[in-house]
């Protein structure tokens, strides 16, 4: 099946960092590979194409203006926060999205999408798609 | 100091970073990415594309580039606050980018008293001249009379052109 491990993986985050409201994973040109909700109601490509674009506008700001590489993009809100980060997915620059509620704090947010990030960079990229 | 905002706008791979990239007397803030897809190219800006032109110590030109793809039209909602003046690129002989015209008239409401302009790119490559016949018939429908250059957004030169342009549009708006 297509995406499994990917799937599996981001199956796991959601159980240990419990408040997750959304997972999201795109191409770095924001194309959704995959993406999971609590709520179950989604704009996946949307939500893939704003991270995109909010990515590479981070990673311009400190490449270009800050001459340091871009580790995270975090957006905190009264709701929750946002974690954006780059990772590779099965060879391809892509963008991992956390989205978790006002209970995880956001150091533990960002914790638990690094883990997620560096995870998903190791599914080999031969495991083609059916 | 007076910042003024042009926005560039029109189809993938139409030139916009290019174009930006040549005329801006700064180093330009880049969002491209690798295209996942076919599109005739290997980078597209996800982001948005910024540079600057001082033209003398009072004025200075800010230069927006949006990214082609509509997906990413949340972008050309933030650059369309405030803007001066818009630059329309169309590839040469593209239908698609000759179609996207209509759409981005209307999602900018580009008016009559709107600086605006249309470059034809790829010119120097894509010989023909229709398109700047289909170009005339959109705007008009739309009671729209705009300048419409064969542009090379590889050239440094079109700069004096474009912004000479602009500001004389703006004079001829405001009567003056
Ligand atoms: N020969 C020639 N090449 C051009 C001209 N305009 C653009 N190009 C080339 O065509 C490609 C256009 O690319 P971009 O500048 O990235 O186009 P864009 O409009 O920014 O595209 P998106 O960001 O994907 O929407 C580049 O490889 C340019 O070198 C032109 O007038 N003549
Ligand atoms: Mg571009």
């Amino acid at each position: 099946m297509e995406h499994e491990e990917l799937k599996f993986l981001i199956g796991k985050t959601v159980r240990q960092a419990e408040y997750v409201n959304k997972i999201n994973l795109s191409s770095a040109d924001g194309f959704t590979y995959h993406s999971f909700s609590t709520d179950g109601q989604s704009e996946d490509d949307k939500l893939s194409a704003v991270s995109s674009s909010l990515t590479s506008l981070s990673n311009a700001a400190t490449s270009q203006l800050m001459n340091t590489e871009l580790i995270s993009t975090v957006i905190e809100s009264a709701d929750g926060n946002m974690v954006l980060l780059k990772t590779r997915y099965r060879g391809k620059d892509a963008v991992l999205c956390f989205i978790s509620g006002p209970q995880l704090i956001v150091g533990k947010a960002r914790y638990y999408a690094k883990k997620l990030a560096e995870a998903i960079s190791t599914i080999p990229a031969d495991q083609s798609a059916v | 100091m007076i910042h003024k905002k042009i926005a560039f706008i029109g189809s993938v791979g139409s030139g916009k970073t290019t174009l930006i990239k040549n005329l801006s007397n700064t180093e330009t803030i880049n969002t491209d990415v690798k295209s996942s897809i076919d599109i005739g190219k290997d980078l597209t800006t996800v982001g948005m594309d910024y540079g600057e032109i001082r033209i003398d110590e009072d004025l200075k030109l800010g230069l927006y580039g949006v990214p082609g793809q509509r997906k990413f039209s949340f972008m050309w909602d933030f650059v369309k606050q405030g803007l001066w003046a818009v630059v329309i690129l169309i590839k040469n002989n593209s239908t698609e980018s000759i179609k996207e015209l209509e759409y981005l008239l209307d999602y900018f409401a580009i008016k009559q008293d709107t600086p605006c302009l249309i470059g034809i790119t790829h010119s120097d490559l894509i010989k023909g001249e229709t398109s700047k016949k289909h170009i005339k018939n959109i705007l008009n429908k739309r009671n729209l009379v705009l300048p419409i250059y064969s542009i090379n957004a590889n050239l440094k030169e079109n700069a004096e052109l474009i912004f000479r342009t602009l500001i004389l549009l703006e004079e001829t708006n405001n009567g003056t």
